[in-house]
C-alpha cells in the first residue's frame, strides 16, 4: 500500500491562553487548509477530498458539505470521523485509501482548537457541557448504566487500566512516570510546546497531585489551543512537491467497545489488531521503526500502546521503559514532539500532532529535536477510553 | 483553552444524573428494587448478556431470558478519585469507581462501598449493596464481602 504520500502540513503553536484573532472553527479550519496547501506546494484548486472531524463549532450536521461549500471546493470525497482521539489518524488512512481508489487526488485533513469570537446568542447550559464526551441521551448504555454511578469523563476510565495493569504485572510507577519526564526533554526541545523550558523529573511526576488514582496530574495532557492538517495526495503529486513525500505504507484500525466495563480483554488494547494490520500492509516490522508517535492522552496510553503494537512483550512494557531513553536523543524516541502530555492536546488537533510530528521527522524539518535516522515512523490514534484506536507506518520515500 | 465555566448558581440547580429505563431494561431496574439481580442469558448460545439488550452479543439471536444471578463478584479494577468526574459528584469524593466481574464473566459499572479503600485490590471478592432512594431507580453498588 504505497500508492498516496503526505506532502506538507500545517500546525500551530500550542498556547494556554490565545493570543491571536478569535475567529470562527470554520475560519480556523480554512486557515489551516490553505496553510498546509501552501506547504505542500499544491494549488488549493486541486483539492478534490476533505476529511474533517466534529471541532468545527458552528453546526452539528452536514460538516463535510459546510466546509466544502465554505472553501470553495468541489470534492469526490467527504468524511466525518467520529473516532475521538483517533479521528486524525483515521482521516489520514482513509484519505490514502481514497486516493489509492483513484476516487480523488489532494485531500485535506485538519482539526482545529482555537477560540471563537463571543456569541452575542449563547446556548443555554446543556448537558454535554457537564458530561463532555459521554452521551447523556436517553437510551444510550451511558446514561443508563455508566453515568449515575460517576462513571464518565477520561481520568477514571484510563485510572482503572492502570490500576488492573500494575495489580497484574507490577507497581513500578517510576517507569511509568518516566514516559512524561521522558517526552518533556523532547518538548523542551520544540518551542511550539507548550511545555517548552520546563522540563520534569520523573520524581515531579510523582510528586504531582493524584487525579484518579493511580494517575497524577502530570501523567495527564494539558488541553491547549491549537490546530493542524495534512495534506494527502498520489506520490506522484507529492515527488512534485516541495519536501521530501511521505508514503502511508500500511494502516489498521480497530475497535470492539465504548466503556472499559465492556472491553473484551481490558489490558490487550484494539492498537494491537490496528498495528498488526499497518505493519503487514507495509511489509515491516516494529523493528524497523526509527521513530514511534503514540497518541499519549495518558502515560499508560503509551505504555500499553507499546506493548500492545509490538515493540516489546505482554508486561514488559514497564521494563522496555526503564531500558530505554524514549527523548528524542534516545534509543527509542517515542513522541519526540513532547507527545500530547509535553506539546499539549488541542482538543482532536492533539492526534494529529502526532501525524504532523512524523512527517515533519521524515522530511528533515524537525530543528533542534530531528533525529538523525528519519525513515519509518509509527503513528496511533486513541479515541475513548482506549476503545477506538488507529495505526499508520509512515515511510519517508 | 478557556473550558466552560459553570457558575455557581447554576451548578446548584444541576440535578444528579439517574437511570431512566429503557424499555428493555425495566425488568433489570424493577429487579433491583426487590433486591435481585437479573442478568440476560441467550438460550441459543449460551452467553451472559449486560447490559440489557433485545439480541445475544454472540449469535445475535433473540432468545434471550432473564436469570436470577448472586449478587456477587470480584473486583476486575477501579480507581479511587480525587477529583470528581462532574461537578455532580462532588459531594461524594472521594468516589472508588468499580467495575464488577459476576462469575458468569459478566461485568457492571459500579462504586465500591469502604471506608478503606486502600484495602482493595483486584480479584477482591465484592457484595452487592442495593442502594434505594425515593427519587431514583435502586441503584448496585458493591462492598468488600
Amino acid at each position: 500500500m504505497t500508492t498516496a504520500a503526505i506532502a506538507g502540513y500545517a500546525q500551530r503553536r500550542a498556547e494556554r491562553r490565545y493570543t491571536g484573532e478569535q475567529r470562527l472553527s470554520l475560519e480556523h479550519w480554512a486557515d489551516l487548509a490553505a496553510d498546509a496547501l501552501a506547504d505542500a506546494g499544491i494549488d488549493p484548486r486541486d483539492v478534490d477530498g476533505l476529511c474533517c472531524a466534529g471541532d468545527v463549532m458552528e453546526t452539528d450536521a452536514f460538516l463535510p458539505a459546510t466546509i466544502a461549500e465554505f472553501c470553495g471546493w468541489s470534492v469526490n470525497f467527504a468524511e466525518r470521523l467520529d473516532l475521538g482521539g483517533a479521528s486524525p489518524v483515521g482521516m489520514v488512512w482513509r484519505a490514502a485509501a481514497a486516493v489509492a481508489l483513484g476516487l480523488c487526488e489532494v485531500v485535506v485533513c485538519a482539526d482545529t482548537m482555537r477560540p471563537r469570537p463571543r456569541d452575542p446568542h449563547p446556548p443555554k447550559l446543556d448537558a454535554r457541557m457537564i458530561y463532555g464526551a459521554s452521551s447523556s441521551v436517553w437510551g444510550s448504555p451511558q446514561a443508563e448504566f455508566e453515568i449515575p454511578y460517576g462513571h464518565l469523563g477520561q481520568n477514571s476510565g484510563y485510572a482503572m487500566y492502570a490500576q488492573r495493569y500494575h495489580e497484574l504485572y507490577g507497581w513500578d510507577e517510576r517507569s511509568r512516570a518516566k514516559i512524561a519526564a521522558d517526552q518533556r526533554v523532547s518538548a523542551c526541545a520544540n518551542p511550539d510546546a507548550v511545555f517548552f523550558g520546563t522540563p520534569v523529573t520523573i520524581d515531579d511526576v510523582l510528586a504531582s497531585p493524584m487525579i484518579s488514582e493511580p494517575l497524577r496530574m502530570l501523567e495527564i495532557v494539558m488541553p491547549v489551543s491549537g490546530g493542524a492538517a495534512v495534506v494527502v495526495t498520489t506520490p506522484e503529486r507529492a515527488r512534485r512537491a516541495q519536501h521530501r513525500p511521505v508514503l502511508v505504507a500500511g494502516f489498521g484500525e480497530h475497535l470492539t467497545h465504548k466503556s472499559p466495563t465492556y472491553a473484551p480483554d481490558l489490558l490487550r488494547t484494539p492498537v494491537g489488531a490496528a498495528a498488526a494490520t499497518a505493519f503487514a500492509m507495509a511489509g515491516l516490522t516494529p523493528a524497523d521503526v526509527d521513530m514511534a508517535e503514540i497518541y499519549d492522552c495518558y502515560t499508560i496510553t503509551v505504555l500499553l500502546s507499546i506493548e500492545d503494537s509490538g515493540f516489546c512483550g505482554k508486561g514488559e512494557g514497564l521494563a522496555f521503559v526503564r531500558d530505554h531513553d524514549l527523548s528524542f536523543k534516545g534509543d527509542f524516541p517515542v513522541n519526540t514532539h513532547g507527545g500530547q502530555l509535553g506539546y499539549g492536546q488541542a482538543g482532536m488537533a492533539g492526534g494529529m500532532s502526532q501525524v504532523v510530528e512524523a512527517v515533519s521527522q521524515i522530511q528533515g524539518r524537525a530543528g533542534d529535536r530531528q533525529l538523525r535516522k528519519h525513515d519509518v515512523a509509527y503513528v496511533t490514534g486513541t479515541g475513548g477510553v482506549m476503545s477506538e484506536q488507529a495505526a499508520l507506518v509512515l515511510v519517508g520515500e | 483553552m478557556a473550558r466552560f465555566e459553570i457558575p455557581p448558581e447554576v451548578l446548584a440547580t444541576l440535578p444528579r444524573p439517574i437511570p431512566y429505563p429503557t424499555p428493555t431494561a425495566q425488568p433489570f431496574w424493577d429487579a433491583l428494587a426487590r433486591d435481585e439481580l437479573v442478568v440476560l442469558h441467550c438460550r441459543g448460545c449460551g452467553t451472559w448478556v449486560h447490559y440489557p439488550r433485545r439480541r445475544c452479543t454472540t449469535c445475535m439471536g433473540e432468545d434471550l431470558v432473564w436469570e436470577t444471578v448472586e449478587p456477587t463478584g470480584t473486583i476486575h479494577t477501579f480507581t479511587v478519585t480525587h477529583r470528581p468526574t462532574a461537578v455532580v459528584f462532588a459531594d461524594e469524593m472521594p468516589q472508588v469507581l468499580a467495575i464488577v466481574e459476576l462469575p458468569t464473566g459478566v461485568r457492571l459499572s459500579t462504586t465500591i462501598v469502604t471506608d478503606d479503600p486502600g484495602a482493595l485490590h483486584v480479584g477482591t471478592a465484592v457484595v452487592g449493596v442495593f442502594d434505594h432512594a425515593d427519587d431514583r431507580p435502586t441503584l448496585l453498588r458493591f462492598r468488600p464481602a
